[in-house]
């Protein structure tokens, strides 16, 4: 079964896009998944951003990328496909943000003269 | 003092995106969307997940991509949004024909606008305990599982973290997977039918992935826990869905999810009347965002016939739901955009 819903038989037929046969190898041999989490993120206008990885991981990985990204922050602002990590975990694949996160802005108003004597 | 539009758009989500990009484009421009959140995407923008665009972009986005895609659209037709706009009412205007009267909360009070088209894209709630009629205690730790999503994605708490889940539909297996890889713990996914509610990606991703148990014709009949859940009663259920006597267990754990349906969010709806238009998980529960993207564009050309038949001073005809023309998906056509390969 293919993530899109296609049952692949032994002979390898049966998907819809093409890419079965090379997903079917990497299931039975070296399985991946898209990592998709969120990151803390400071000075933000909401406290996260959602992240993925640009292409899939070795499934064998994901618990321990979890945990590294359990101790990640970024700081807004923060864009819609920036990359956060270049080679995420050494495995050649970027991990990129989801979303955008706008800076929290301060604002100072003028306060009152106020007297010092 | 009313404020007049051609048509309005209510919900800023997916389906209202969709709908507003595709008004606009056709040249519909007098045109107003009204979002209750303090930014648009609706649900998309908690979906974290990949998923997203694989049969109509044939590319996998996770949630918030995608949403960005149609929010690029709102600002290059340069649509006009209100956020944090609670609609209270949608009514037929009192004098004219086939228009409505539409009563929105804001901030500072409240707006009425008059117009032509209503185009209803306003998604959907969840069901309940209340609903379901879970019996025992109430304790806290029971939330829904788009609240429980809500909770981890954009506010950054975990629920709990022994969790049992309660339905198998789509979005109870995302949070399987989600709470799991956070470092919380699912017990089991019940399910009271014979066979799981979600997508089969879904089983094999968030479920088998993970080694958590899924079990068929079995339901939560009690809950335990004073203050805090403590644990659960779950018992098998026969052929007709009766709880056989004798086959209760229970299970200590201190969260329940509840995955047990979507109500369309149509209660503002004083009563169906000419000119509201339906899209999206409003006019039923889509198991895909494209079709929802999809079904935007065809409601869009819906209200623009609706639109001219009124500035001919034609009758317009029976307009109070979109029903998606014949078009392709996947490999059939169909004339609703429904789930394929769904064992009866």
């Amino acid at each position: 079964m293919c993530p899109n819903g296609c049952e692949i038989t032994e002979d390898l037929n049966g998907g819809m896009c093409g890419k079965g046969p090379a997903y079917v190898q990497n299931e039975i041999l070296s399985p991946r998944r898209t990592l998709t989490s969120s990151v803390k993120v400071t000075d933000g206008v909401i406290p996260l951003v959602s992240v993925r990885t640009t292409e899939t991981i070795p499934k064998d990985k994901l618990r321990e990328a979890m945990a590294i990204l359990a101790k990640m922050t970024v700081k807004a602002p923060v864009s819609l496909g920036q990359i956060i990590a270049a080679d995420f975990m050494e495995t050649g694949v970027q991990l990129i943000a989801t979303k955008s996160v706008d800076q929290i802005r301060v604002e100072i108003k003028s306060t009152d003269q106020m007297s010092l004597e | 003092m009313r404020i007049k539009k051609e048509a309005v758009v209510i919900g800023g989500g997916p389906a209202g995106m969709s709908a507003a990009a595709s008004l606009a484009e056709r040249g519909i421009t007098d045109i107003v969307l009204l979002e209750k959140e303090n930014r648009l995407g609706g649900v998309l923008s908690q979906c974290i997940h990949d998923g997203f665009g694989l049969v109509y972009y044939g590319k996998n986005y996770t949630g918030p991509e995608y949403s960005a895609l149609y929010q690029e659209k709102i600002i290059e037709n340069n649509i006009e949004c209100i956020t944090e706009a609670t609609v209270l009412s949608v009514k037929a205007h009192e004098t004219t024909r086939y228009y409505s009267v539409i009563t929105v909360q804001v901030p500072a009070g409240t707006i009425e606008f008059e117009t032509k088209a209503v185009i209803l894209a306003t998604g959907c709630r969840e069901r309940g305990r209340g609903s379901i009629g879970i019996p025992g205690q109430r304790p806290s730790g029971i939330y829904t599982a788009g609240t429980a999503q809500a909770m981890i994605n954009l506010m950054n708490y975990m629920p709990g973290k022994n969790v049992v889940i309660v339905g198998s539909g789509d979005i109870g297996l995302i949070m399987a997977r989600r709470i799991t890889l956070e470092g919380g713990r699912i017990i089991c996914v019940v399910e009271k039918e014979a066979l799981p509610g979600g997508l089969r990606r879904n089983i094999l991703q968030c479920l088998e992935d993970y080694g958590i148990p899924l079990l068929t014709r079995a339901t939560v009949t009690n809950i335990y826990g004073k203050e805090r859940v403590t644990g659960v009663e779950i018992s098998r259920l026969d052929e007709e869905g009766n709880i056989i006597q004798g086959s209760s267990s229970s299970y200590d754990c201190d969260t329940i999810i509840l995955s047990v349906g979507l109500i369309p969010e149509d209660g503002m709806i004083e009563t169906p009347h000419e000119g509201i238009f339906l899209c999206g998980n409003a006019l039923y529960v889509h198991d895909l965002v494209d079709d929802v993207s999809l079904e935007g564009q065809i409601v869009a050309g819906q209200v623009e016939n609706y639109l001219h038949a009124l500035a001919s001073g034609e009758e317009p005809g029976e307009t109070r739901y979109a029903y998606p023309g014949i078009h392709t998906m996947r490999r059939k056509r169909g004339d609703i955009l429904r789930r394929k390969k769904r064992p009866l």
